[in-house]
């Protein structure tokens, strides 16, 4: 039943698939708490009929969102759901080490899934999910030659050699320590 | 949640590779891994590219730059070095126009915090050379030049020295005045300027070693020097407890301050952010005294034009902004930090000598809460910031040195771990502060009185030396926090005053509000100092 802290909220993917989501899970995205918020209380609570309710739940489309990538935003959401709010910036000095074990596998997609991850935790102001997703990206950089990182992107290398020989040469500072 | 579709799709695509020959799979699962690639953090808006790369050490994205045009412009965005700056505690100033290297605008601040790494690197490399100086006088006092090389040095024999620090030789030696020199100010532009115990300041042309002024007035002797950037005005602080004001170009005194009640040993200048009411030229003048107090004078020195066209005039004198009540001995030491651009403020931390030579870092993300944080290095650097040429190394990719002056006796040369100047000093302010600030202007610094370091000090007079290392600037323990919010605006100024009194208080310039006080020291603070 729709108890007062379990609202539901309607949301819509790009594609017009419609999610039924826990209030509490859709607020996990600043974008959407602040539209929610905005809009008020209005008096979903009140409506026990669950068919009734369908239609007086407010529905938020999510344009820049595609279903599959909202089904993966939602399981993320739902997952961590009662994580504490992270208010302090965390200026991403933390290192791979501390992703957890769920949000490691989490982020076991293909890169096009990964990178419309990231997209849509920016789009939503989800912070820890853009964390999460940015750090999953550095890591697939991390520890690799160049080489290795145009292998791992499928990235073609358009550097003239002289132009390479140049930011090569730029970047000695850093390979002498 | 996929719709339905899809299922269908993937189920016959099942069936299709089910009749496959070998090289055709292998085909269809090159093909599909390539299509699950994503050049990722060519595509992202810059912003999230930088967050992405913002989890990674410099070194990893120096690697990022060299994958393709697009990674390189990403890798080399300055948001993102920025913050490495910030991370690093690297100074995000402008570097000083000395260094030969123009940086282009849009990859200034990866060429910034390359030029600090590799000064960092120098540093714990030790790749610097040392110039060790044997002198047959104490030295009172020190002042470099920024082009690296030229070091003067105010002894107590008084003269003036100058060395060439490339061919390691004396320059020249003034022997303008009548006692020990104990102060010595070296502008931006020709002058260099020193005062001493026989009363005057003395200013030349630095270029010809020529006296062009020599400034009379004081009562007592001078042991406090500041020059305003221009070189148009001179500030004296000295024993008879006045400031006086002189204007370099004529070699008049436009203005005496009599506000302090004991010796003036602490003179700062802070450069005022220019505003409509006053266009030019603003500075605070903080002093520090021996009457315990600090006080800062606001000066708007538009309004020298004025004062100088009717010279007895009195509209210039300039009034007290502030006087700073808190320290129970002498202020010995002044530094202040200012915001280099209202938008980045991220000095967080300040290095300070004390009294027992140690090099003391205070990280000031935890002022003014916690007043007890401080680590100790046994090091002891005066950075001068200034940096040398190319030539003088064997390589060519060594530019980005810089100069540091270890003052007097340095690590190297333990034997006499005292140092000179320090001491001098010390002697100077024991005295003083028996005599009180009535003390007459036959005041001479003492012979060194017993103390904890008198066995060392106490080694024969005429094998003092002072060695000068040319090295990169002392690097920060990290990490460390911006303390200061982006929102630092115009309006935030700190300043911090050292005392005999062994503390060490910070205050806000405009409000003369007390932020914070460390009491660390268990003896007199001689020297503070700001990166």
């Amino acid at each position: 039943m729709a108890g007062a802290d379990q609202k539901m909220i309607r949301l819509t993917s790009s594609e017009g698939t419609e999610f039924l989501v826990e209030r509490a899970v859709v607020e996990k995205s600043v974008l959407l708490k602040n539209m929610l918020e905005d809009v008020g209380e209005s008096d979903l609570g009140t409506i026990a009929n669950l068919t009734l309710l369908f239609f007086f739940i407010p529905a938020i489309p999510l344009a820049n969102v595609t279903g599959p990538i909202l089904t993966k935003v939602i399981e993320y959401c739902t997952h961590h759901r009662d994580d504490p709010v992270v208010t302090q910036e965390d200026d991403g000095r933390k290192s791979s080490a501390d992703i957890d074990d769920w949000d490691k596998e989490f982020c076991k997609v293909d890169q096009g899934t990964l990178f419309e991850l990231i997209l849509a935790a920016n789009y939503l102001d989800i912070k820890p999910l853009l964390d999460l997703t940015c750090k999953t990206v550095a890591n697939m950089i991390r520890g690799k030659t160049p080489e290795e990182i145009r292998k791992t992107f499928n990235i073609e290398n358009d550097f003239t050699p002289e132009e390479e020989a140049q930011v090569k040469k730029e970047n000695e500072w850093c390979e002498e320590r | 949640m996929f719709p339905h579709h899809q299922h269908n799709n993937l189920s016959f695509l099942l069936q299709s590779i089910e009749n496959l020959s070998s090289s055709e799979l292998f085909e269809l699962r090159n093909y599909a891994e390539q299509r699950l690639k994503k050049d990722i953090l060519g595509l992202l808006p810059v912003n999230l590219a930088v967050r992405v790369l913002m989890s990674l050490d410099p070194a990893t994205i120096c690697k990022v730059r060299l994958v393709s045009k697009l990674w390189n412009r990403r890798a080399t965005n300055n948001d993102l070095w920025q913050n490495l700056c910030i991370r690093y505690s690297y100074p995000l100033t402008p570097v000083p126009p000395t260094i030969p290297i123009s940086f282009p605008s849009d990859e200034y601040y990866f060429h910034l915090f390359k030029h600090h790494a590799r000064i960092e690197h120098n540093w714990h490399t030790r790749t610097f050379t040392v110039h060790v100086i044997p002198i047959h006088q104490s030295i009172v006092c020190l002042a470099g030049l920024d082009d690296g090389y030229t070091v003067y040095a105010g002894m107590s024999d008084c003269t003036v020295k100058g060395w060439d620090l490339r061919r390691n030789e004396c320059l020249v030696t003034l022997r303008d005045h009548r006692d020990a020199v104990e102060c010595l100010v070296v502008g931006k532009g020709h002058i260099l300027a020193s005062g001493g115990w026989d009363k005057c300041v003395i200013v030349y042309d630095r270029n010809e070693h020529k006296i062009i002024y020599r400034l009379m007035g004081h009562t007592a002797g001078v042991i406090s020097l500041v020059l305003t950037d221009d070189e148009s005005l001179l500030f004296s602080g000295s024993v008879d407890s006045s400031i006086r004001i002189w204007d370099v170009e004529c070699g008049t005194c436009l203005q005496t301050l009599y506000e302090h009640d004991g010796t003036v040993g602490a003179l700062m200048l802070i450069p005022r952010a220019p505003t409509t009411a006053m266009p030019s030229f603003a500075y605070w003048l903080v002093s520090g005294s021996n009457d315990h107090t600090v006080i800062i004078w606001d000066l708007n020195i538009d309004s020298r034009q004025t004062s100088r066209s009717h010279s007895n005039n009195q509209s210039f004198y300039p009034h007290i902004h502030r006087r700073l009540r808190g320290h129970i001995k002498a202020v010995t030491s002044l530094t202040s930090i200012l915001p280099a651009r209202p938008d980045i403020c991220s000095v967080s931390q300040y290095d300070y000598y004390d009294s027992n030579r140690n090099f003391v870092t205070i990280n000031l993300a935890k002022w003014p809460f916690n007043e007890s944080e401080s680590s100790v290095q046994v090091e002891e650097e005066m950075d001068v910031d200034v940096d040398l040429d190319a030539e003088d190394k064997t390589s060519i990719e060594n530019d980005d040195q810089d100069m540091v002056i270890e003052s007097a006796t340095s690590i190297e040369t333990n034997n006499e771990a005292y140092s000179q100047p320090e001491h001098q000093r010390r002697d100077r302010l024991e005295h003083l502060v028996a005599e009180g600030a009535s003390s007459n202007s036959a005041l001479r610094s003492p012979p060194p009185s017993p103390d904890a370091n008198d066995n060392i000090v106490s080694t024969p007079a005429g094998t003092d030396s002072f060695s000068v290392s040319v090295s990169t600037t002392p690097t920060h323990p990290r990490p460390t926090i911006p303390l200061f919010p982006s929102s630092s605006n115009d309006n935030t100024a700190h300043i911090f005053t050292a005392s005999q009194d062994g503390s060490i208080r910070m205050w806000d310039l405009y409000t003369g509000q007390l932020l914070g006080s460390a009491a660390d020291h268990q003896d007199v603070i001689w020297n503070i100092q700001c990166d």
